[in-house]
């Protein structure tokens, strides 16, 4: 019987994180008056200890033991093959995934919230104020937080808040205290509530509270958190590809494919940078991180449809793909529309040592279905994108007859998540062209939503 | 899906936002940023269900649909710097 779970013992963790900025070339981050952004400018919402590590280019940095005695509830995490689904499809691929679902809050977040309230705690902070949408990055917070004894203060995105209370029981069973957003608690959430005592809220608010709860705390004891997109945390999750290398090599594997999910980048970057390190020095690796299919425009030979930006980013989706019977309208590729990507990871794509790939709604959320009903764990809808071009590496490998390691991130269960499941399997969601009169109904259902309200400054 | 049905035209307009993780309205990607502008993914979010590009260019002002289309984003450090800079003056 081949091992199903390669595991690492606890001496086996890795004992430092992998920092990518040693071995690329970055522009400086620019601030809004467009030259680069001093570390004071971040001090009112970061420790300098983290700050440091914003900026570092040491290649590789300490994990601190108090930060390791913590990652050792749920750490080295699984490394899993997929033989189930391997059978499943039919392939001569070997499938292998790190099970990130298996930490407290059930996701990879904790990686770096962990040693955010670690190096937070050794600053003299004593409070933490965050922002989440459905709660994934508050939950983690809250759990870390716990672990060092500091306040959590999470400003849920109000419908998110309405709609996830569970989330909000996780929170406060690890003592975070989660309020709506907009609140009374800020001046930015008053503003919005004075002119929509309704409103639904949206990130922008919920992280200028947060932000502002931090900043304005006279005692200077209370900093805001992140978890995704910026250096330190795509420090922190490295974590993930150094013990999945360790893990590998216990089996005598190395990947040819590496496959991440990519949202801010956090988990994507946790698993392959540290084999990123490895294609630098010119290991034959392929490595896809996984987004959303987005909405096909126009370039400059007008008959082809691509999903053009500035640095190249998207791939090419031919119009018979497109599985619609309309056209969408043709827009302007003129900017990037889904900012909000790790700056590490978009340098890598632009050098092309990334080769970003895209998946529709419906074939994730098959993916996901797939993945539960073959190897029983229940996805998270974002891991569900990296599942979906796991399942395309793998029918290639069957058409190719080659035997190819693909690896994967799973990134997080999807236990608290179950709506899109939901909806896909009452067959709810579709692609389906809209009449007009389809249209025009909707429109006059439109008009009776809330609306969420702008800030206005005092 | 039978959409001659009011609430299956409700539900058709309603997704999981890959910002929140949670569902919401269309009508909530039309005005969630600063300023009621649309949300940034809302191409992005909504092209597989219906032609959101159409529908926006005949919804917005063309000022507003163009700066949604090409918009150029700042990067998390310039909006964190933005508002923490916002958040100082406010206290």
């Amino acid at each position: 019987m081949a091992t199903k779970k390669i595991l690492l013992t606890e001496d086996e963790m890795p004992r430092q994180w992998y920092n990518i900025l040693a071995d690329i070339k970055m522009n400086p981050p620019l601030g809004p008056d467009g030259k680069p952004v001093t570390p004071d400018a971040l001090a009112p919402v970061f420790p300098m200890n983290l700050i440091e590590q914003e900026v570092s280019s040491d290649q590789w940095i300490d994990i601190p033991e108090k930060v390791l005695s913590i990652y050792r509830q749920w750490r080295p995490s699984p490394l899993v093959r997929a033989e189930a689904l391997e059978k499943a499809l039919d392939t001569p691929a070997r499938i292998y995934f790190k099970n990130e679902g298996v930490s407290p809050p059930g996701s990879h977040k904790p990686n770096t919230a962990v040693p955010q309230a670690y190096y937070n705690k050794e600053f003299g902070i004593k409070r933490i104020t965050t922002e989440t949408g459905a709660g994934q990055w508050g939950s983690a917070l809250s759990y870390a937080c716990s672990q060092f004894g500091l306040e959590c203060k999470v400003f849920m995105v109000r419908v998110s808040f309405d709609q996830k209370p569970y989330r909000k029981t996780m929170m406060a069973t690890w003592g975070g205290k989660c309020v709506p957003s907009p609140s009374p608690e800020t001046n930015a959430g008053r503003s919005v509530l004075e002119q929509n005592p309704d409103s639904p809220g949206s990130l922008a608010i919920a992280i200028s509270e947060a932000v502002e709860a931090a900043v304005s705390d006279k005692t200077g004891q209370t900093r805001y958190s992140l978890g995704s997109v910026l250096n330190h945390v795509m420090l922190h999750q490295t974590v993930i590809g150094l013990e999945a290398k360790k893990q590998l090599a216990k089996v005598n594997e190395y990947p040819d494919i590496i496959i991440g999910c990519a949202g801010g980048g956090s988990n994507f970057a946790g698993l392959a940078f540290p084999f990123v390190l490895d294609k630098l020095a010119g290991k034959e690796v392929t490595i896809y991180p996984v987004e959303p299919a987005a909405c096909p425009t126009l370039t400059r030979a007008p008959f082809v449809y691509d999903h053009g930006d500035n640095s190249g980013y998207t791939p090419l989706l031919p119009m018979y793909s497109l599985g619609h019977n309309f056209v969408p309208a043709p827009i302007h590729a003129g900017g990037l529309r889904y900012h909000g990507m790790a700056p590490t990871v978009s340098q890598l794509v632009a050098e092309g040592l990334l080769i970003p790939q895209s998946i529709t709604q419906l074939d994730a959320l098959a993916a996901g279905i797939l993945f539960a009903r073959t190897e029983g764990h229940i996805p998270a809808p974002e891991t569900n994108h990296a599942i979906a071009q796991v399942i395309i590496e793998a029918k290639k490998a069957k058409e190719e007859g080659k035997e190819k390691v693909i690896l994967f991130n799973w990134s997080g269960h999807g236990l608290l998540d179950l709506g899109s499941y939901e909806k896909y399997l009452a067959g709810g969601l579709t692609n389906y062209q809209l009449s007009d009169a389809d249209l025009e109904k909707a429109r006059k259902i439109f008009a009776n939503y809330p609306k969420p309200q702008i800030i206005k400054s005092r | 899906m039978d959409l001659t049905n009011d609430d299956s035209c409700r539900q058709a307009f309603v997704r999981r936002c890959p910002r929140l993780g949670g569902a919401v309205p269309f009508t909530y990607c039309l005005e969630c940023e600063a300023d009621k502008n649309p949300c940034f993914k809302i191409f992005d979010c909504w092209w597989e269900t219906f032609d959101v590009v159409g529908y926006l260019k005949d919804t917005l002002a063309p000022e507003q649909f163009e700066s949604l289309a090409q918009k150029q984003p700042k990067t998390k450090v310039a909006s964190l710097v933005e508002i923490i800079n916002k958040a100082r003056a406010n206290s």
